[in-house]
């Protein structure tokens, strides 16, 4: 029972987040928008994908209710809390102070 | 904020479960609808679509299960859910649940009681203030025996010394006094006490004071301090009680003091009187007073002893005719008052730790067994995805419900077992009342039961972590496990501790037998007796005065009584606590002061007792105050004293000094009668004067009247002759000699009776366990079993194959555990009579019943195993 993820642990988190900052959507848009935003490169799986959300709801960051959906269909929409703001901000320096380093060590000569 | 919201999240997620459900279910079911129109709109037929969503999904209980932990609410949940499956299980295989809980819930209320009755017993410190520092110091002569101290040797160690904060003394004996005050006349028991007694041992009075020096005069104030429960029933604890007078045997004395609630010593006691002692030079023989002492800040208890030794050196010096032979020896207090049955009660420790150690032996089986069972329910559940850490979980979930409902149920049943105990256990405990379950014993009971339950709950859920699935499902159920090991070991630990247990057992008990066959001296049947006190003030009048006459005539009037015999009354009742306990001097002229105790008995007490004659005569009526002093012996007197000479009409000489009289006090042997077990049947006769009532009269007697009929059914005629001569006469409680013997063996009785009754127990618990053991194996071999019986193994092979096994791991048990009992039970010889500790016997037998249980433990799944029918077990397949 390998995690179907290819995602570099730790960055679903970030991924949700910050879809989720420009506005508040249910778990199938998060999944498409993502795979959209990233040219198809990075596919965030069902199987990580509700866990998360789930997880970061529980930890305040995410909030839902229901509503309807573009198909006139019940759906569970996410948005950010507040919380949830101030930790994309963490998550995203956290990201770049990481990407920048693994850029500086893999562009060495 | 935040923790508002997180906490009213985890409230609705626990109380709005299904909601929560319906919600989770909702949403995936949105995404599979998306992915399906996804699918069909790239070219899918509905059909493949719907299927390629579900398969992209992955398992849609697996997603949800981990949203599910993602709350992390989840654990009270899940606790809430293993627990409602365990109460299902259990509902379900009730037999299995029961047996855990019996034995269990057994286990824990023996282990309550019996450690409450140690820890109020033992381990409680004495309810005085820094008993750590408190000790009795005794006298003592010859083989370092236990005695008390006289008053005036008391006074120059009270002054003398310089270890002590203070020292104080009690008088040994608690005569029974007729008692006089505010509310109905009583017998009450009594004690003279020294000044400081109390503020020695650290208690207060309740109200006014205790007693000064000045209250020790000879012939000094009248006063009396009452106990608690006194003050209560006979002045309606009225404060205003101080300075009121109560007659004790017909003397005014005045109250001086009320002592608080529940105070005891060695034993509890209704009022106390000061110690006042006449001052001859006698007196210095008089030990009747047991002698405690609170050490100095700074002193020990070695260092007291040297002083005390020195201190007794000046003593035998200088009072060499009464202190001869006599030193002091001081020992904690604590140890003291429970002396006499530390070695039965840490024997009944030792004991429980057997029981529960075959306890849990017997409960790792039964969870064993109950963990095979279910190794095919665990591998399906782990094949739907359950996770290992989950399953363990609620596998020890089950365990620990087990253990704590067992536990509970232990906790009450051993409730009832200390009251049980406190009510018909032997009455010479001492502070056995004060036995309570307490939070310590709470808290002892609680480890052990959550400690077995994690011991058992984490063996069987380990091993389910480890199973290979597809192994578990593809071998059907047909697997031999490895398992076998650790049952055998259980086994042969639970036949290991049963030895032990049987053997321990089957010494007391044997000892019970020898005791009981124990020649007393003396026929206890038909015989009943009762101690009288005589009022004091109407019968002071000495030597062959009223209290003389009174006896007389209570002998007399009670032998008119139809259905009495014989009558007669004697100062020892033999059996029944000593009133007297210090041995005196008596000297043969010409040879050596000899220790021994002194009794004084009308004529007939050897008629009534039956004890018979061996020499010369019995004391006569005739032999009155004014006749010459006459003694009557027992045979061990003779033989210590006399030899081979002849005894009757040789001269003795006591040291009566404190009776004021001016010469020695001489009597001259009549008689050699034979030998009495006075103060228990296990301690061999000692050296006894029996000098009679007219000569030697003290205050207190008691009666015995032998009977032709039941001794109980003379009972009311029998006080209605005492009061006949004297109404103000209170007579105590009517018992027969028989039931004075059995109280004796009181003691030996309830040890016996714990240990076998655990004997029993462990004997049933190993039988079950082998039984358990043999069954299971018939049952996983039964296709060997098979294979054999229809290759033409004979019914005799196959019983050899069982039975074998059975008595193999039986038979490893027995040696362990012999080996076991014989370390163990060296520490018993205290507790056994008559017996080595070692008894050849015992062990022989407690050997042989094991097997014998054993071998039919065995012959039950063996007989199953015999008839199987091959036919069926291969079909079955």
């Amino acid at each position: 029972m390998s995690k179907p993820t290819d995602l570099v642990q730790g960055t679903v988190d970030l991924l949700i987040l910050k879809t989720l900052a420009l506005q508040p959507m249910h778990g199938w848009a998060v999944a498409q928008r993502i795979k959209q935003v990233s040219n198809h490169v990075l596919k965030l799986n069902q199987n990580a994908l509700y866990p998360a959300l789930h997880r970061l709801e529980e930890q305040g960051w995410l909030t839902s209710e229901w509503g309807e959906s573009e198909t006139k269909k019940r759906a569970k929409y996410y948005s950010l809390t507040k919380a949830g703001r101030a930790r994309l901000v963490k998550e995203v320096a956290h990201w770049r102070r990481l990407s920048s380093a693994i850029e500086v060590v893999v562009s060495m000569a | 904020m935040r923790l508002i919201h997180r906490v009213r999240r985890r409230l609705r997620s626990l109380l709005r479960r299904g909601e929560m459900e319906a919600d989770l279910s909702e949403e995936l079911r949105f995404h599979l609808e998306y992915q399906i129109a996804e699918n069909i709109a790239a070219g899918m037929t509905p059909d493949c679509a719907y299927r390629a969503a579900l398969g992209e999904l992955g398992g849609m209980e697996q997603i949800k299960e981990e949203c599910r932990d993602m709350r992390r609410i989840q654990w009270l949940e899940a606790s809430v859910q293993d627990i409602r499956f365990a109460a299902r299980t259990f509902r379900k295989q009730p037999g299995f649940t029961f047996s855990v809980l019996a034995v269990l819930a057994s286990g824990i209320a023996a282990a309550t009681a019996i450690f409450s009755v140690v820890n109020g017993v033992l381990l409680t410190p004495l309810p005085y203030r820094a008993p750590e520092s408190l000790v009795r110091i005794f006298g003592t002569w010859e083989h370092g025996s236990r005695e008390g101290i006289s008053p005036p040797n008391f006074s120059d160690y009270r002054e003398q010394n310089n270890s002590f904060e203070s020292i104080a003394g009690v008088s040994i004996a608690t005569p029974l006094l007729n008692l006089k005050a505010a509310g109905e006349p009583e017998q009450v028991r009594g004690r003279n006490v020294t000044a400081g007694f109390f503020a020695t041992l650290g208690v207060q009075p309740l109200l006014g004071r205790e007693f000064r020096r000045a209250d020790e005069a000879w012939k000094g104030p009248a006063a009396v301090i009452l106990s608690y429960d006194l003050w209560q029933h006979q002045y309606g604890a009225k404060t205003s009680v101080l300075g009121e007078h109560l007659n004790i045997n017909g003397v005014p004395h005045t109250v001086v003091g009320v002592l608080p609630p529940f105070f005891n010593f060695l034993g509890s006691t209704d009022l106390f009187t000061p110690v006042q002692y006449n001052p001859v030079p006698g007196m210095r023989s008089a030990r009747i007073l047991i002698v405690i002492g609170r050490l100095k800040v700074g002193s020990d208890l070695q260092r007291a002893q040297s002083e005390l030794d020195i201190l007794a050196r000046v003593l035998r010096e200088e009072h060499s005719q009464f202190n001869r032979g006599w030193s002091a020896r001081a020992a904690p207090l604590t140890d003291e008052v429970v002396r006499d049955v530390r070695n039965g009660l840490q024997m009944l420790l030792g004991a429980i730790g057997l029981v529960i150690l075959l306890v849990s032996a017997s409960i790792a089986s039964m969870m064993l067994s109950h963990a095979a069972g279910r190794q095919s329910e665990i591998s399906v559940r782990l094949a739907l995805g359950a996770s290992r850490s989950r399953l363990v979980r609620q596998l020890i979930t089950e365990s620990m419900l087990l253990a704590l409902t067992g536990g509970v149920i232990g906790c009450v049943l051993g409730y009832w077992c200390l009251e049980f105990i406190k009510r018909f256990g032997p009455a010479a405990i001492p502070r056995l009342a004060e036995a309570t379950i307490d939070l310590r014993v709470l808290a002892f009971t609680f480890a052990i039961s959550m400690l077995t339950g994690l011991a058992f709950g984490l063996g069987p859920a380990l091993r389910a972590g480890r199973f290979e699935i597809s192994q578990e499902l593809k071998a059907g159920g047909r697997t031999v496990t490895k398992q076998f090991g650790l049952r055998d070991i259980l086994v042969v630990s639970q036949v290991t501790v049963s030895v032990v247990l049987l053997i321990g057992a089957g010494l007391l008990i044997r000892s019970l037998f020898r005791l009981e066959a124990v020649n007393p001296g003396f026929r206890a049947s038909n015989i009943l007796t009762t101690r009288i006190a005589l009022p004091g003030s109407k019968y002071s009048d000495g030597v062959g005065g009223k209290a003389t006459t009174f006896w007389h005539e209570a002998i007399r009037s009670v032998q008119a009584i139809p259905g009495v015999e014989s009558a007669a009354v004697t100062s020892e009742l033999p059996l029944a606590g000593l009133n007297n306990p210090t041995p005196r001097t008596a000297t043969a002229s010409g040879g050596e002061p000899h220790h021994v105790y002194i009794r004084s008995v009308s004529p007939s007490y050897w008629t009534v007792m039956r004890i018979p004659l061996y020499k010369g005569r019995f004391l006569s009526p005739d032999d009155r105050k004014a006749t010459q002093r006459v003694v009557v012996i027992n045979e061990q007197f003779r033989k210590d004293v006399f030899g081979d000479q002849e005894p009757t009409g040789k001269l003795l000489t006591f040291d009566f000094q404190e009776r004021q009289e001016k010469e020695n006090y001489q009597a001259v042997v009549v008689g050699v009668v034979g030998d009495v077990r006075h103060t228990s049947l296990a301690a061999p006769p000692f050296r006894e004067a029996y000098l009679p009532l007219d000569q030697g009269p003290l205050f207190n007697y008691d009666m015995v009247v032998r009977t032709s009929t039941n001794p109980k059914s003379i009972s009311g005629d029998l006080k209605k002759a005492i009061w006949s001569l004297d109404r103000d006469e209170s007579v105590g409680p009517l018992r027969t000699m028989e039931e004075v013997v059995d109280l004796g063996l009181a003691q030996p009785k309830f040890r016996g009776y714990i240990l076998g009754g655990f004997a029993g127990v462990a004997l049933v618990l190993s039988a079950a366990g082998l039984y358990g053991l043999l069954s299971f194996l018939v049952t996983q071999r039964k296709r060997e079993i098979g294979i054999r019986i229809a290759l033409g193994a004979a019914p005799a092979d196959v019983i050899r194959l069982i039975v074998g096994k059975g008595i193999g791991l039986t038979a490893t048990g027995l040696l362990i555990g012999f080996l076991a009992a014989f370390g163990v039970t060296r520490f018993m010889s205290t507790l056994v009579y008559g017996i080595g500790s070692a008894d050849p016997m015992t062990f022989i037998a407690g050997g042989a019943g094991l097997l014998l249980v054993a071998f039919l433990a065995c012959c039950l799944p063996a007989r199953r195993a015999m008839r199987l029918n091959p036919v069926d077990v291969l079909r079955a397949e």
